[in-house]
């Protein structure tokens, strides 16, 4: 770790007077593993086991050292308030990530079997096409929670979309956090639910496009 | 096929570990573990997260009638913005308000460059960027990355480097902002924290509004509060206090009086009455004696100068 005790004490020589006198800055970088870095080591069998839950199998280890190089990568993460949480919700994306990269794989692969228009092996659907996906999609998702209560629906949209935290969500409504919850919890029963048709129909439904 | 109940359990598990603040990660794991449909539950949800993203796309009907980049706000918040401080006049101001991210943790501090009142410092880092000190100021580096600056006093002049891969971050009273390629004044007020870019850009609340400042804007922000208020400035005034200059338009003397005291090492204190006197025009300070300071300062800002000890105080004049 950088942190030395006082960082009084690492008062840098600077100029006082003027802006002809220059004097750079060289401070003795240590190489050593980053606090997030360290913070990853010390919590390395969690994240393991979390890894294998999710879903990673075998590949836990793997998944691991990618989750360290994007560790290594991030740029200027700045502080964070709870580390440990931040490399399990790191951990937890990476695997939703290659959940949906598969999926991609998959659905693009039947596509370029039934369709043969796409030569390289790109996605390379008509943008309108696209658009009225998206509009559909919409249409769906807002009619999914039209069956909830107005109150269930705000709560979804203040969490999910202005990503107020849901303590805050909690004071504003004056109800309790569990209260939130349980508003939150059925709306992603109802969005889950719709993710789901959605990942079922979709190669049936591309089948049918000549 | 996955039974209603684990359904039930990986919406709420979902919905946990969606917010910021979510931290019982044990907890998951040990429930993820117990039986694999949970994960296939929870991978479920997870789309059906990504899938309610949907609605805050653009043109997604009258509920969210909000462009994208901004995050769409409750009433109540924009109406406590309208009463807050009267910032909004017309549609285009609202357009300037936006949402802030809360302030968060200390940072692990390294470097520490400060400065006592009436001194400038220049600070030259090892990129080829630059921070101007002004007096009375103090700025924090992480030592870990140098392009990752805390601005906990005063004011700093930033002329940054830009690196595409390596983004320079000022941190100001947990105001937040990422260098696009910029030259840039930074200064935490008595009250809040304020940046203006003299070139370039500034991207502030990267993680958030991500409200992008060009040339000449200025940005403000109250500490606390939860908006903040863009507005045009002289982009040739920006930062000029390195030279000794203080350039203002329609400023309020409480601030006139914040840089001074920064600028001259003499502490100016503004009466109740005249803090928010408005100051249009330009103060040279440099090489000014303190004698002759209170002088200068009673014709230039049209108040009295009283000296109380080692301080000035302005007041109002009693009669115009």
């Amino acid at each position: 770790m950088t942190g030395s005790g006082n960082p009084e004490r690492n008062i840098v020589a600077l100029t006082t007077a003027g802006y002809d006198r220059r004097i750079d800055v060289h401070p003795d970088l240590e190489m050593v593993a980053s606090g997030l870095n360290a913070v990853l080591l010390a919590n390395r069998e969690a994240l393991l086991r979390f890894l294998r839950a999710r879903g990673a199998g075998e590949d836990a280890e793997d998944v691991l050292q990618d989750l360290w190089l994007k560790v290594e990568r991030l740029e200027a993460p700045g502080p964070i308030a709870d580390p440990r949480a931040y490399l399990f919700r790191m951990a937890d994306n990476l695997m939703h990530d290659r959940v949906r990269a598969s999926m991609r794989r998959v659905n693009r692969e039947q596509a370029w079997s039934e369709t043969r228009h796409d030569t390289d092996g790109r996605d390379d659907t008509p943008s309108a096409e696209h658009l009225l996906a998206a509009r559909q999609r919409l249409l769906q998702v807002e009619r999914a929670l039209a069956t909830l209560g107005e109150r269930t629906q705000s709560i979804f949209r203040r969490f999910r979309l202005d990503g107020i935290s849901q303590s805050r969500i909690a004071q504003e409504e004056g109800i309790s956090l569990s209260a939130v919850e349980k508003h939150l919890q059925r709306a992603y029963r109802v969005v889950a639910a719709l993710a789901d048709d959605e990942a079922n129909d979709a190669p049936a439904s591309r089948s049918h496009t000549p | 096929m996955i039974g209603s109940e684990i359904r039930d359990q990986a919406a709420l598990w979902m919905a946990r570990a969606r917010d910021p603040r979510f931290s019982d990660w044990d907890g998951l794991t040990e429930w993820l573990e117990a039986d694999p449909a949970h994960n296939l539950a929870y991978e479920a949800a997870f789309a059906g997260h990504d899938l309610a993203g949907v609605l805050g796309e653009a043109g997604s009907g009258p509920s969210a009638a909000m462009p994208v980049s901004l995050p769409t706000r409750s009433p109540r918040w924009r109406q406590h913005g309208l009463l807050g401080g009267g910032l909004l006049g017309t549609a285009a101001a609202a357009a300037a308000i936006f949402a802030m991210v809360a302030p968060y943790g200390a940072a692990t501090t390294d470097m520490v460059a400060e400065t006592r009142p009436g001194e400038h410092r220049l600070i030259r880092l090892r990129d080829g960027s630059e921070i101007a000190l002004n007096g009375n100021s103090r700025v924090v580096l992480d030592r870990s990355n140098e392009r990752t600056a805390r601005l906990e006093r005063g004011e700093a002049m930033f002329t940054v480097v830009h690196d595409e891969t390596r983004p320079f971050t000022v941190d100001a009273g947990g105001a937040r902002m990422v260098d696009l390629g910029t030259k840039f004044d930074v200064v935490r007020t008595a009250r809040g924290s304020e940046v203006s870019v003299a070139e370039g850009a500034v991207l502030y609340d990267p993680n958030g509004a991500a409200v992008r400042l060009g040339p000449g804007r200025l940005l403000r922000r109250v500490d606390g509060s939860e908006l903040v208020e863009v507005s045009q400035t002289d982009p040739a005034a920006i930062g000029a206090w390195r030279t000794g200059r203080l350039v203002y338009r329609d400023a309020p003397l409480w601030r006139v009086a914040d840089d001074l005291s920064r600028a001259t090492g003499t502490k100016i204190v503004v009466d109740r009455n005249a803090t928010n006197l408005p100051f249009t025009g330009a103060i040279v300070v440099a090489g000014v004696q303190r004698e002759a300071l209170a002088r200068r300062l009673a014709a230039v800002l049209d108040v009295t100068v009283a000296r109380r000890g080692e301080e000035l105080y302005l007041k109002a004049r009693a009669t115009r």
